[in-house]
């Protein structure tokens, strides 16, 4: 038996003319932390929803802890938690009610609304409405609510998007925690930086289509370009920037040169980036 | 069943703390109360007619009195204008000083009649008529030639116009659509905001099915509308005629609403379109009840609108107390189109959702 959590097998799906996702294929390990990152009209967000059965595929299947989620979708979704981008929780209730009332829909006994609250940094706030939170505490209560039910895998999408420090940090511990207990956690989103922080792998994504899919360090050793970036004060005053591309037979040679035959002010080095990556394979940014 | 409580708990909750149809709904009730018990109880069933001059002759003083009208004498024919104008007597008459002679003499005898700013030409038509008939009958018993025609009426069926009801009875049975309708829109808001605030994919992220949901807001719809419906037919002292009718036709009246509800629902975006589409509905669904306060004001083709049958069904019951028989086809047409409606909304819903 499979032991992924996620399997996408030639996804495919159609809004009229445009294909949104053009047979897309990948599969996510039990425990680990995935990432899907695209700019917008990708087709990252239809994929998502193919995956928690919100969408029907044109064509392919998508398989959650071994159910068709076509075929299953409430087996599916008893287990697994989802967090949406834009923050659509009952506003005239409190955080404490709005986790009671998704806890009540699973089915759970004795749950602890504040226990969870206190998890994601909201606790002595539960009482509160909703409408009077922050949007950091908003997406909290949003990743709390996907928690209720200890999903096996927890969906979230753009979660630290326009927040402070402090609450983008909460939510990156939780998910460190989740997939260290267990959960397959699959992240949308358009932070490359997040998503080289916290993913075991990530996926890019352009016009429907995976163009690369591998862990971030072994994207950025095969595509990557490392670099130094020297700047020089030149005979009048003035400063130039130059660029030296690292790991090239003549790197060692240019070096030497430059620091023998002119006055380097600073020296900085710098590794390729994700978002560099992705623009090699679609020509593009993520926003 | 546990998630469909747990789901009309929420929205009952929603539906409380939305400040604006919670007090639209408290005032509506209320108000509708107020107005029923400050309106007259009792139909006025006699004309009020005042007539100039006082003196006129004994013989028409006579055949006059002997008609079922109440008939007030002027000696000043100003003070009778005035009080007409003001509506206090439905038509006023001069007579010439000489009428009787003028009668007897057969010559030609002019009569005229004042009405009050407002009489529907319908009214005044008939008004003429009548009038023409009593001094044409007078005429000839002053010349000792009495018209002796013995009248017998019946209407076929039920005479919803004939027996005298109070206004405000007449008014009960739209007093109760209107509810409902406002229930229709509480209920509209209440799903478009879960769709247009995303609520309802979380919703739908769990273990919840759409039928599920559906279910749910339809006995939220339901229970909201016919509970209002029941406290205004208490307190207004009409359960009690019918109460096993009465409450099967509001049953049925709430399903009515709650399916045009989901209707409204999956055309509007948020409160003001939902009140701007509710409003549109409110008055094809208001018709129905004008026909009950003006009985023959309008013809067949109310019958087409389904909430007809809620406000008709609802005038024979508390006004004329038809019983299940009576309504048998009134309750069948209701649940069909409920049915009907409730079943199309949630297939638009759903093709929304999806």
């Amino acid at each position: 038996m499979n032991d992924s959590s996620i399997i996408a097998d030639q996804l495919v799906y159609r809004y009229k003319e445009l294909t949104a996702v053009d047979h897309i294929s990948f599969e996510v390990a039990r425990g680990e932390v995935f990432s899907f990152l695209g700019p917008n009209g990708a087709g990252k967000s239809t994929t998502v929803k193919m995956l928690t059965g919100e969408l029907r595929p044109a064509q392919g299947k998508a398989t959650l802890l071994g159910i068709d989620v076509s075929k299953q979708p409430s087996k599916v979704h008893a287990q697994i938690g989802v967090a949406f981008e834009i923050a659509n929780l009952y506003e005239e209730m409190s955080g404490i009610e709005n986790l009671n009332l998704f806890a009540q829909l699973f089915g759970i006994k004795h749950f602890d609304a504040n226990a969870l609250l206190a998890r994601v940094g909201l606790d002595g706030r539960g009482k509160e409405h909703v409408s009077n939170y922050s949007k950091g505490m908003k997406q909290r209560l949003m990743i709390a609510r996907a928690l209720v039910n200890k999903p096996r895998i927890l969906f979230l999408d753009e979660p630290t998007d326009g927040l402070d420090p402090v609450s983008s940090e909460t939510i990156r511990g939780i998910i460190r925690e989740e997939a260290n207990n267990g959960t397959t956690v699959f992240l949308t989103t358009h932070n490359m930086v997040e998503a080289d922080k916290v993913s075991n792998r990530v996926a890019f994504i352009n016009k429907g289509k995976i163009v690369a899919l591998d862990t971030p360090h072994k994207l950025k050793q095969q595509y990557g370009k490392r670099a130094l970036k020297v700047e020089i004060e030149c005979p009048d005053g003035t400063l130039e920037r130059h660029d030296i591309v690292l790991d090239q037979t003549e790197t060692p040679q240019v070096i030497h040169d430059l620091f023998a035959n002119q006055r380097v002010v600073t020296v900085h080095s710098e590794e390729a980036t994700l978002e560099d990556i992705f623009i090699q394979f679609t020509g593009r940014g993520l926003t | 069943m546990n998630i469909i409580l747990t789901l009309v708990k929420k929205d009952l909750a929603l539906f409380v703390r939305n400040r604006f149809f919670l007090m639209i709904t408290m005032l509506t009730l209320v108000a509708y109360i107020l107005v029923y018990y400050l309106m007259p109880a009792d139909a006025e069933q006699r004309f009020k007619i005042g007539i100039y001059p006082a003196d006129i002759s004994s013989t028409i003083e006579q055949e006059l009195a002997a008609r079922d009208m109440d008939i007030t004498y002027f000696d000043d024919e100003s003070a009778l204008l005035a009080a007409v104008e003001a509506s206090t007597y439905r038509v006023g008459i001069v007579l010439p000083r000489s009428v009787a002679d003028t009668m007897t003499s057969g010559a030609d005898t002019t009569v005229t009649a004042y009405y009050p700013p407002g009489i529907p030409a319908d009214l005044n038509q008939a008004f003429n008529d009548l009038l023409s008939m009593i001094f044409n009958q007078i005429s000839y018993a002053a010349e000792d030639h009495p018209i002796n025609i013995v009248r017998h009426e019946e209407t076929l069926g039920y005479d919803l116009a004939g027996k005298s009801l109070a206004p405000r009875d007449r008014m009960l049975p739209m007093f109760a659509v209107l509810l409902f309708m406002m229930e229709t829109l509480a209920l509209a808001n209440l799903i478009a905001e879960e769709i247009e605030r995303g609520t309802i994919r979380a919703l739908l992220m769990s273990p919840l099915s759409l039928n599920t949901l559906f279910a749910s807001k339809a006995i939220t719809g339901i229970g909201l509308g016919l509970v209002q419906a029941v406290v205004l037919m208490l307190l207004t002292g009409k359960l009690g005629i019918h109460p096993f009718l009465i409450l099967t036709l509001l049953l049925l009246g709430a399903l009515l609403v709650t399916g045009i509800s989901f209707l409204i629902a999956s055309v509007a975006r948020d409160m003001m379109s939902v009140i701007s589409w509710g409003s549109l509905v409110i008055i094809v669904l208001g018709i129905p009840s004008v026909s009950i306060m003006f009985p023959g004001t309008i013809s067949n083709w109310v019958e087409l609108i389904p909430s007809f049958y809620l406000v008709d069904g609802l005038h024979r019951i508390v006004n004329f107390s038809a019983g299940w028989a009576d309504m048998s086809q009134h309750l069948l047409i209701l649940l069909v189109v409920g049915m009907g409606m409730l079943v199309l909304g949630t297939s638009v819903l759903r093709s929304k959702l999806r």
